[in-house]
């Protein structure tokens, strides 16, 4: 440490706090005005001329009040019928009631054309095309601003820690820097010619990944070059999945496959796999190291997805569902990951409760977990252990609680501001770079930017929540929902153990924590994000005459 | 897919259980993230234990009492400037936890909570404090081995000049000291009970509450009879006023009193000039001065206007009241750090004055006059010459078994020394013996 970067940082860690905040705002005020499409898509029309709007691509018909097409006159059952737009048609299925077609009883699931007739109970209502209202002239913002401070901070961050280590300068560290730069401009003009493309995901994930980086580069500059690639590889993943979300019907016949590899790869993993930190959950194949959990994640999420999709309650494929996520969260146990079994449990959670499963099996669901955690605390002791000393860390500074202890003593040395990429001691404990990165985000870059960071991670579970508001179907709300939950209660688990809120369990902080897999998994995870914000475009190209 | 939207507020619940997470760690940041980042295996302020990113301690004329050299932390070289200035300095251990080292860690390694522990040059702040190491060297010495303290302070500054407590210890020593409550500071953080010069609290309600105060009179007879039981005084002293019974200390004369005054007058006295509040030094706490007579009977609130029955002094509190009485009723706070100045010599914080009227300019006048009387008339002005000291002595019982604690209490009316001081000395007999004499030989190097 000497020449010119005492003077440089001490100007730069102001400019990186201030920037943060910017960046914070701007986004902020990009969401707020971002508008999403609210038109129907579509009307059924009484005989009275009543006309009965529809949102969604899925749609229950029937006189419960929980239904989206509301007839509440008598003989409509509660969920008389399911109309739904698929393959490019709308397509009526014949659900607890009798429906007819154009005067032709339907028994089976039949495609619906404007103008056509639906009669329901002795009521006749018209299908009708509803114009799209135009949203695309209304000046929305493109995120210009927030792209601009992003690349400004990144600027800082990348100066900061070269003049660091100017003296043996690992030239990756510009580099990655300078190409993450380039990437994400270049990302960003594609965006601005896609239409429904908004940069809401992006710009979160772009300066996570960016603290990420500094990570790396400062703690274990010897793994970034592997980072990097794993970087470049989440980056990939998150485009092919986004446009594979768009094949509905080739997912729903993948399922069970999606389903058999991971339990199969978990279940390898728990059986064959190599210890880290106390966990059996990696698998290294040649000379890569991997964690198969961390995928399954995706998985998860998609398979809990396809079961409801259509709002059909199929039996068969609900009960695949369960015994699926039981097999996983065992054989996450069997592993000694119970941070992945907490998050994997969460998201079934949140999959059944969007689901609208019965409260008693939600209980339970909920019970059993309880039975569970009883269950392994007395099993294994460590994990016992680890519950004692939660929320005691200091009175137990020297062995159970050193790694929460030293996280908060090393966050706090940072103040507001920070001490400098580089110039941290919290990278010293084993394991810091993935366990307890919030704090060396603390020490190195201050409190104000670690706020900003969970800011952010808020800032994409918000967008996912409109993302389910504004969801035309329920694929998407599910899998937004389930991703989100997992992603929020994986950084809980992260933030809040190392601080001591939770007991510690050694799971990763998406785009933060050093490690590839994970990297991988939380890039793939916002592709259910991507694809739900793209999805409108689907209908209304539809609109536009492709439909068949 | 309606009631999916309806249900997807279990979405909100987990974001907003996740902020609120967030926001209770930043709450617990804020309040205690000073003790976590001084926290002694935090290697931006310790290696191996050594406190090595703190700066020098000074005192008021530069001479180092503490300081970080070549990843060591050492003491000044003498060991009785150490020993009479530890319980200021502090101690590494944490032991004496009103010493700077303690009280003042993080300002010491430069923390704050903008910066954390960062700062360009990489080394922690100084400290100046406003003692003065011989006076204390010199005070440490007259209490030679008996315990006790001596605090002295400049009236009309608020700084401290002598902040010395006995037993003490050698922080550079490595043996563990022996002897007991050799890490408290009694100035700060002892409590003791006040004897006569509580009676300076009594005389002063007197003045403000009674109409005729400089003319009443009370009888003496080796003793007064209060609610049937003896109180009694040392001397027989006959019909005496005001003047007298303070020069002559007469018991019956101020028991009395008391009871002329009554409990919620003498009460509400005694809290303006500091009883039952805790003070602060430089935002350290102190001991609390006690003063509740609500419950007693007459013969034991007639002693507690002499400063018996339950009444218990800190010394500190007694200090800021003469000076309250030494500069014109107002008492301006005494404080120990005079300056923090960065590595770089930017100043981090500077001491600023604040003050407290206790009482009326008269009335602080009348007991300035009465208190000269007690040093001419009765402890000898001849001990203190040319240093136009006012005082008061208390011998305060503790216990049939056990010789009385000595204290010496009063300021120096002469601009030249504008000194405020308490000397209390455990178990040293009457006050116009050992406290005095410690008092007049420190005093002295004043001058």
């Amino acid at each position: 440490m000497s020449g010119i970067y005492p003077y440089f940082f001490m100007i730069a860690r102001w400019i990186i706090a201030l920037c943060s905040v910017g960046i914070a705002i701007a986004w902020t005020n990009y969401f707020i005005k971002t508008r999403f499409p609210s038109s129907p898509l579509a009307a059924l029309v009484t005989a009275d001329g009543i006309t009965l709007d529809i949102f969604n691509a899925e749609n229950i018909i029937g006189r419960s009040s929980s239904a989206d097409i509301i007839i509440p006159i008598n003989g409509v059952h509660k969920r008389h019928a399911i109309l739904s737009f698929r393959k490019n048609h709308w397509i009526l299925y014949p659900l607890e009631g009798r429906v007819a077609i154009n005067l032709q009883n339907a028994t089976r699931p039949a495609p619906l054309d404007y103008g056509d007739t639906v009669t329901i109970a002795g009521q006749t209502l018209t299908f009708k095309y509803k114009e799209i209202e135009d949203i695309s002239s209304r000046r929305a913002p493109k995120g210009f601003l927030p792209m601009f401070l992003l690349t400004i901070f990144q600027i800082f961050v990348c100066l900061s820690i070269s003049l660091r280590f100017i003296e043996n300068l690992n030239i990756l560290i510009p580099l990655s820097f300078l190409g993450l730069i380039i990437i994400e401009w270049g990302y960003f003009i594609i965006s601005l010619f896609v239409k429904n493309a908004k940069m809401l995901i992006e710009i979160p994930l772009f300066y996570l990944s960016t603290l990420g980086f500094a990570v790396c580069a400062c703690s274990l500059p010897e793994q970034l070059l592997k980072q990097l690639i794993c970087y470049g590889v989440g980056f990939f993943a998150f485009l092919l999945l986004t446009f594979i979300l768009k094949y509905r019907d080739f997912l729903i016949r993948v399922q069970r496959i999606i389903m058999l590899l991971s339990v199969g790869l978990l279940y390898f993993t728990a059986f064959f796999g190599t210890k880290i930190n106390s966990a059996r959950n990696w698998l290294q194949i040649g000379g890569f190291s991997f964690q198969p959990s961390e995928l399954c994640k995706v998985a998860f999420v998609l398979s809990g997805a396809i079961t409801l999709y259509m709002l059909h309650k199929n039996k068969v494929r609900r009960l695949e569902f369960l015994i699926y996520s039981a097999l996983c969260m065992g054989a996450l146990a069997i592993m000694l990951d119970f941070g992945a079994v907490a998050i994997f449990f969460i998201g079934l959670m949140v999959i059944l409760t969007l689901r609208g499963e019965h409260p008693l099996i939600l209980g339970g669901i909920f019970g059993s977990a309880i039975i569970g955690i009883l269950g392994v605390i007395w099993l294994y002791p460590y994990v016992a252990r680890r519950f004692s000393v939660w929320l005691y860390a200091w009175e137990h500074a020297g062995d159970t609680g050193y790694q929460q202890t030293r996280t908060m003593m090393s966050f706090a040395s940072g103040g507001l501001l920070g001490v400098g990429g580089g110039n941290g001691y919290l990278n010293q404990i084993p394991a810091a770079e993935t366990d307890l990165v919030y704090g060396i985000i603390g020490e190195e870059w201050g409190a104000i930017v670690a706020l900003v960071a969970a800011f952010f991670i808020i800032a994409i579970c918000l967008y996912g929540c409109r993302l389910v508001r504004h969801s035309t179907c329920v694929f998407d709300a599910v899998t937004v929902g389930g991703a989100m939950a997992m992603l929020i209660f994986q950084s809980a688990l992260n933030i809040f153990g190392s601080v001591d809120m939770l007991p510690l369990t050694g799971v990763t902080l998406i785009f933060i924590s050093v490690g590839g897999t994970s990297l991988i998994s939380a890039w793939m995870m916002l592709a259910f994000f991507k694809a739900a914000e793209l999805h409108p475009q689907k209908v209304e190209q539809w609109r536009d005459g492709e439909y068949e | 897919m309606n009631k999916i939207l309806k249900r997807s507020f279990v979405l909100f619940f987990v974001i907003f259980a996740f902020t609120a997470g967030i926001l209770l760690y930043y709450f617990s940041l804020a309040t205690k993230g000073d003790d976590w980042a001084t926290y002694p295996a935090n290697k931006h302020i310790y290696s191996n234990g050594v406190l090595t990113k703190a700066g020098q301690i000074t005192d008021r004329k530069g001479t180092v009492l503490a300081e970080t050299k070549n990843g060591k932390r050492v003491y000044n070289k003498s060991s009785d400037i150490r020993k009479a200035t530890v319980h200021a300095v502090g101690d590494l251990n944490g032991f004496v936890a009103t010493g700077m080292h303690s009280a003042y860690l993080k300002e010491l390694c430069g923390y704050d909570p903008i910066n954390g522990v960062y700062n360009v040059s990489g080394e922690g702040n100084n400290i100046e404090l406003t003692i003065d190491s011989d006076i204390s060297v010199a005070a440490y010495k007259a209490l030679g081995s008996r315990a006790g303290t001596v605090g002295i302070y400049n009236y009309q500054t608020g700084e401290i000049i002598c902040m010395a407590s006995t037993p003490t210890f050698d922080p550079a020593s490595d043996t563990e000291p022996n002897g007991k409550g050799v890490y408290v500071n009694r100035l700060l953080s002892g409590v003791y009970a006040p004897g006569s010069i509580f009676k300076l609290v009594t005389a002063l309600s007197a003045l403000e509450n009674l109409s005729n105060p400089t003319d009443m009179q009370f009888s003496c007879k080796q003793g007064v009879t209060i609610a049937g039981e003896w109180l009694s005084c040392l001397g027989n002293h006959g019909k005496i006023g005001l003047d007298g019974a303070l020069v002559h200390s007469c018991n019956a004369f101020f028991a009395q009193t008391a009871l002329e005054l009554g409990r919620s007058k003498l009460t509400a006295t005694a809290e303006k000039v500091g009883f039952n509040k805790t003070l602060k030094m430089d935002g350290i706490k102190c001991a609390e001065s006690k003063y509740e007579v609500s419950k007693s009977n007459d013969i034991d609130f007639g002693w507690s206007g002499i400063g018996q029955h339950n009444d218990l002094v800190n010394p500190f509190q007694y200090l800021t009241f003469m000076g309250g009485i030494a500069n014109n009723g107002k008492s301006i706070t005494p404080y120990l750090v005079k300056k923090i100045t960065s590595s770089g010599g930017a100043t981090v914080k500077k001491a600023s004055k604040s003050t407290t009227r206790l009482m009326s300019e008269e009335n602080a006048e009348a007991l300035t006059q009465m208190m000269r009387n007690n040093v001419k008339k009765n402890y000898g002005d001849w001990r203190f010459s040319g240093l136009e000291v006012c005082g008061k002595t208390g011998t305060a019982e503790v216990g049939d078994k056990s010789t009385p604690h000595s204290w010496f209490v009063g300021f120096c009316n002469n601009s030249n020394t504008p000194y405020a001081f308490v000397v209390i000395v455990e178990n040293a007999g009457a006050g116009n013996g050992a406290a005095t004499q410690i008092a007049a030989t420190v005093l002295k190097k004043l001058k």
